[in-house]
């Protein structure tokens, strides 16, 4: 006895001390279900252990598509305003009559 | 495979193999273990065979992926644990607990704990098992887990870790904020007899 115990630690004490041991053995369904699931897995292609695989080379693809319009976009902005105005220039004599 | 000379990674080995036989012999080792967490954290409306069987496909057929740095035993506590997690989420939680939706045996352990400090005598444990159950599905899936796990199963917060992912600090607030909510409904139904 401990007088200083919250009813909830009693009640706690009293519910931990209930066990519940019961058969323990599977039953047929439940083996038999589950054997049926895992003979499937077996029987499934293994190339779709590549998808996983597929799917991260995709977005890898993608990061790598992003990073190198960035990459353009940059180099185009940090270009000399010359090149612009030659180009220009050029197009300008070249198509205007 | 006999359960003394059991070797969970060669077994592992040959059910990956497609060895039926393994697969058996791995269900059969494991069953009582599965079975075990599944009583003790399944929700109150869901049906223990069922949930067992799902925990059971869910370790096939995530079997490639045990790469046995863990024990197996553990492994599948983890995903038992998880599952049943999982069930418990679709469980409404009831909003409120009133003395009259007890059993006359349950509100005798109300009676009990209200009237007197001693411990519960053995003869009420059953029923205080169906009274705590019915606080325990007062609280959220993560709460009803944590209080389960530490307090009637005595595990240590370290392994409550291991078996939830959490961290230290999570597991000890979710255990103080579950145990403070159930200390809280407890004392409602005491009160509630006594007026």
């Amino acid at each position: 006895m401990n007088p200083t115990q919250q009813p909830l630690d009693r009640l706690i004490k009293s519910a931990g001390r209930s066990r519940q041991e019961e058969e323990t053995l599977m039953s047929f369904r439940t083996e038999a279900r589950v054997l049926a699931h895992w003979q499937t897995l077996q029987s499934e292609p293994h190339w779709l252990e590549l998808v996983p695989l597929l799917r991260r080379g995709l977005a890898c693809a993608c990061a790598a598509g992003v990073l190198l319009a960035a990459l353009t976009f940059t180099q185009t902005k940090s270009s000399t305003p010359d090149a612009w105005t030659m180009a220009s220039t050029v197009a300008n004599a070249t198509y205007t009559p | 495979m006999d359960a003394e000379n059991w070797d969970a990674n060669v077994c592992v080995a040959r059910v990956r193999q497609g060895d039926e036989s393994a697969a058996r012999a791995l269900l059969a080792q494991l069953h009582p273990l599965v079975l075990k967490l599944v009583r003790a954290h399944r929700p109150r409306r869901t049906d223990e065979e069922d949930l067992v069987q799902i925990v059971f496909m869910k370790v096939f057929t995530k079997l490639d992926q045990f790469s046995g740095a863990v024990p197996l035993e553990h492994w599948v506590s983890r995903i038992a644990v998880n599952t049943c997690l999982k069930a418990m989420r679709y469980e409404r939680v009831r909003p409120e607990i009133r003395l009259s939706d007890l059993t006359e045996e349950e509100e005798q352990v109300v009676q009990r704990l209200a009237s007197t400090q001693d411990d519960l005598p053995e003869t009420v444990d059953a029923m205080s098992r169906e009274l705590l159950g019915r606080l325990l599905g007062m609280l959220n899936a993560e709460d009803r887990l944590v209080v389960t796990l530490l307090n009637l199963e005595q595990k240590t917060v370290a392994e409550v870790r291991q078996v939830t992912g959490w961290s230290t600090p999570l597991v000890k607030v979710r255990a103080f904020r579950a145990r403070r909510k159930m200390k809280r409904l407890l004392e409602q139904l005491m009160n509630e007899r006594q007026t």
